[in-house]
């Protein structure tokens, strides 16, 4: 039969875990490269003295096309190279095998899921929104938040992480308008450059501090008081620009400035840094794009933020999301860092549900795609200190905060419709986010 | 007083798992403003939960110095002026017939609301039955074959009352124990409560009864013309988070330890959080307007055990308790939260703080809960002494569970034939059939005790959960 993607990995660490004995009693690392293959990398200072040429055929047996080609064991110095997968930020420990072995899965897209966080100790208080797919009024909710924290008096800086399709400049800057006749270079009211644009800069060394001021503005939206809403949009609003170029651009790995290589995020949390620096705000905005992707990798895992989880309650949006917990759930360590974190919200709740039901089935329904981050209760040792939930418990991450949605928010457009921004109706729509961002940033500078 | 005295005082003051038992000790009595209509005069109907507060409030309205001090301290003036007589109480003896006594009755062919009649007859007119009749059939056939004298003399009773202004109550209680099977029980429930429709037509003698829900929502005990008329009038003893807490204020502010009790009541006045008002300067009662003031509770609360449940979830430390003590219809039993805090007390010395210290350390307050699962174990196999064959196959299940799964424990273990085999003071609910496993689930739905998911799988609320041994699943292994 045919040896697929899926039962490969899994039955070549069941079989290890029978026959250790083996393979060297040092370092490894099982890789598995680009095209799913996989092979055995051995740091070289141990002799395996058992592992022969028949152990070869049998792993051709157990993997099929998935055996990579050539030496399946592969021994590596420390200074050929070996480290570079041992200690790779997304290799990680298996269950069952030898403490002193590794994963190694090496991904194209997505893969900074599994890294370790990249956000410097002194940050202000970040909040990723986030929806597996679109349309489920992230970034409405999200321009709401960035008015509800300006009443209080916040300065608040909102920055559009959906580089493919922006959107987020549109709802909180002024309409975007034809070319003005007077000769204008830039739209009225819009930063020159956007945050795509940091990237291709940064990529020349210059990202520098003038940039990014050319980056930031603030929002007409008027709030009485000292509170401020700064806009960092994907695109600025430069009229001759060619996003497309710069966009295929940003997801580059880089060495940065001293040489040494960056990903993505590592990228993206400079540019985050350098903002946060610049405008010195209370409480951060990021509106992450939808979909399991680069961006959304790094938003929810690597920049220690709380994370909003937008969905709808259907099949395809649970499916998804355990798909995602699933594969971090790969990390024990990346869930135990994260998963105090998320917050799931429900932003296209009719108004006129019977709230109580809606919340239960909401939940019920999210509660399956939550159960991989929640810990395995054992029989012998019961402890309260767990973090586990059953199904319909009030404070669990999977019970949704609803934003009970009204007609008036059916296109946002709150420089327009002001209605939008009356007190009244916001709180009717947004009172249960609101009040729980509320108690999220009072933790936060509590702690 | 620092966070070391006011464990002691918890300690002291709240009540242990040992015991379920209600206390009737005076400074124990709270009043949750939802509970005035169940002890105002008027209300025939009282429904609540396993130890809502049935027999307690029975017994102190029966008790004339507990009855007086409600009265006064809770403003019910129509308390100073009435009499209570017990109508059923399966944990006394009175002037009722016994469980056995009206098994008998009913096997003879009697009439239900006939004996609850002759019952309530005797209690508001002691003398008007010839004392020779000492056997229930035959006081139950006097009253019936004068029924014209003896509805004459309840109306001039009654005028009698009206005119000194005194009315007299008969009380209910234990009604759950009226019989050994589910049927008999409805049968007889549906007697007492025709009978207290006939009797609402009288001013000043009146008639309530304290009823679990699930025997109240039996279609079959309304099946009566204008049952709705009494039904309506139901009041249901509920427990609000902000009640839980009231209750907890007044164990402290009225504890053994009178010293630790008063410094406690100036802990509170120190905040401007609370006032006290003494009833005769030995009980405090917790003031009318602090008891809606949900706000300065909690801050009080929070001075004890802090703002937050600790992480980033957070969590408030104030709807936490109550919220993982209630059952799958949102109940939770006020002992079942004191005990969770006493323990959650005893707990936290021995815990280090991260930060500022507390009375009370998060961690201890969650561990809080399987003792409150604990007792409300007792409180359930002392009202549903089945129960416990029910729970006892589900050790070791990880929730939520697939029904089969569930069933097929039931099935191995022969749980149903146990359950029908075993004889009980208290009657399994119809719900269960003789035939099929599964019919316990519908049960323990309907008791709150287990929820079903909309997919068919099964949960248990942690409330039962803990006690029974049952797991939440997670895919994340616990580190050693």
């Amino acid at each position: 039969m045919t040896i697929r993607f899926d039962p490969a990995l899994g039955a070549l660490t069941q079989w290890l875990t029978t026959h250790t004995d083996l393979l060297p009693q040092g370092d490894l690392v099982i890789v598995r490269d680009l095209r799913g293959q996989i092979r055995l990398i051995a740091e070289s200072s141990m002799e395996s003295v058992s592992w022969h040429a028949a152990h070869e055929d049998e792993m051709t047996e157990l993997l099929g096309s998935y055996k990579a080609g050539g030496q399946f064991l592969i021994r590596l110095g420390r200074d050929q190279g070996f480290d570079s997968f041992f200690n790779a930020p997304d290799a990680y420990h298996c269950d069952g095998l030898p403490e002193n072995w590794r994963v190694l899965d090496r991904l194209i897209t997505g893969r900074e899921w599994l890294y370790p966080p990249n956000a410097p100790k002194n940050h202000p208080p970040r909040f990723v929104f986030y929806g597996l797919k679109g349309g489920v009024g992230r970034s409405t909710a999200l321009s709401m938040a960035a008015w509800h924290l300006a009443r209080q008096g916040k300065k608040v800086l909102v920055i559009d992480l959906d580089l493919e399709s922006p959107g987020l400049g549109n709802m909180l800057l002024p309409v975007r308008q034809d070319l003005s006749e007077e000769g204008d270079t830039a739209l009225p009211g819009w930063p020159d450059f956007g945050l795509t644009d940091w990237f291709v800069e940064d990529a020349v060394g210059q990202a520098d501090a003038e940039l990014v001021r050319a980056m930031i503005q603030p929002s007409p939206i008027n709030v009485a008081g000292r509170g401020e809403i700064f806009v960092v949009p994907a695109a600025g609003g430069l009229y001759a620009q060619d996003y497309v170029s710069k966009l295929s651009r940003v997801y580059a790995d880089l060495p940065n400035r001293e040489g040494i290589p960056e990903v993505f995020g590592d990228r993206l949390a400079r540019a985050i840094t350098q903002l946060e620096e610049q405008v010195k705000p209370d409480v951060v905005l990021l509106d992450s794009r939808a979909g399991i992707h680069h961006i959304s990798a790094v938003a929810l895992t690597r920049l220690n933020a709380f994370s909003y989880l937008f969905a709808s309650d259907s099949e395809q949006t649970w499916a998804g999301y355990k798909a995602l917990f699933s594969h971090w759930a790969i990390k024990p360590e990346t869930i135990r860092r994260v998963r105090e974190s998320l917050r799931l919200v429900s932003a296209l709740t009719p108004a006129a549900e019977d709230k109580k039901a809606f919340r239960d089935f909401f939940g019920e329904h999210a509660f399956d795609a939550f159960i991989p981050l929640y810990d395995r209760e054992s029989n012998e040792e019961p402890s309260a200190d767990l973090f586990s939930f059953g199904p319909f418990q009030e404070d669990a991450p999977h019970r949704p905060i609803c934003i009970w949605h009204d007609r008036v928010y059916g296109s946002f457009a709150p420089l327009k419709h002001t209605l939008q921004l009356d007190a009244d109706n916001a709180k009717q729509a947004f009172h249960e986010l609101f009040s729980r961002i509320d108690s999220d940033l009072q933790q936060e500078t509590a702690a | 007083m620092n966070p070391s005295e006011i464990r002691n005082l918890f300690e002291i003051a709240l009540p242990e798992v040992a015991h379920a038992e209600t206390t009737l000790e005076l400074g124990h009595i709270y009043m949750p403003s939802g509970h005035y209509k169940a002890i105002a005069l008027d209300r025939p109907l009282v429904v609540g939960d396993r130890g809502a507060g049935k027999s307690f409030w029975l017994k102190s309205l029966v008790d004339r110095r507990r009855r007086d001090l409600i009265g006064h301290v809770f403003g019910l003036p129509s308390l100073l002026s009435c009499e209570v007589i017990t109508g059923f109480d399966p944990s006394a003896t009175g002037n009722y017939p016994d469980p056995r006594e009206l098994a008998t009755l009913i096997q003879s062919g009697t009439e239900p609301s006939d004996i609850w009649h002759t019952v309530i007859v005797q209690a508001f007119l002691p003398a008007i039955i010839p004392p020779e009749l000492d056997a229930w059939p035959d006081k139950i056939n006097w009253v019936n074959t004068q029924s014209g004298a003896v509805a004459k003399q309840l109306r001039d009773k009654n005028a009698a009352l009206v005119d000194e202004g005194k009315i007299l109550l008969i009380a209910f209680d234990g009604l759950d124990r009226l019989a050994n099977t589910w049927k008999s029980t409805i049968v007889l429930m549906r007697g007492l409560l025709q009978t207290q429709l006939d009797f609402s037509k009288y001013t000043n003698l009146r008639t309530k009864a304290f009823i679990r829900p699930d025997l109240l929502d039996d279609p079959e005990v309304r099946r009566f013309p204008d049952a709705s008329k009494l039904v309506s009038l139901a009041v249901k003893l509920k427990w609000d988070a902000i009640d839980l807490y009231g209750l907890m204020w007044q164990y402290l502010a009225n504890s053994s330890d009178i010293t630790a009790s008063a410094s406690f009541r100036r802990f509170c006045e120190d905040f401007g959080l609370f006032k006290w008002s003494p009833s005769d300067g030995t009980l405090f009662f917790l003031s009318e307007e602090i008891k809606h003031d949900e706000s300065r509770q909690q801050a009080l609360f929070h001075k004890i055990a802090g703002k937050t449940m600790g992480g980033k979830t957070g969590g408030n430390t104030w709807t936490w308790l109550p919220n993982h003590l209630s059952d799958a219809h949102g109940y939770t039993s006020p002992r079942s939260f004191l005990v969770a805090l006493r323990s959650a007390a005893i707990d936290s010395r021995k815990r280090k703080f991260v930060g500022p210290e507390y009375a009370l350390h998060t961690s201890s307050i969650k561990e809080g809960v399987s003792s409150a699962s604990e007792i409300r174990r007792h409180e359930l196999e002392e009202n549903l002494p089945w129960i416990k064959d029910i729970f006892e196959p589900l050790k070791g299940l990880a929730l939520p569970s697939r029904r089969q799964d569930v069933v097929s424990r039931w099935r191995k273990a022969k749980t149903l034939d146990t359950l029908l085999s075993t004889s009980s003071s208290v009657p399994l609910p119809e719900k269960i059939s003789e035939t099929e496993p599964g019919s316990i689930l519908l049960a323990l739905q309907e008791l709150g005790l287990c929820r079903m998911l909309d997919d068919g799988r099964v949960d248990f609320p942690d409330i039962v959960r803990v006690n029974a041994g049952m797991t939440r699943k997670g895919g994340v292994p616990v580190r050693r």
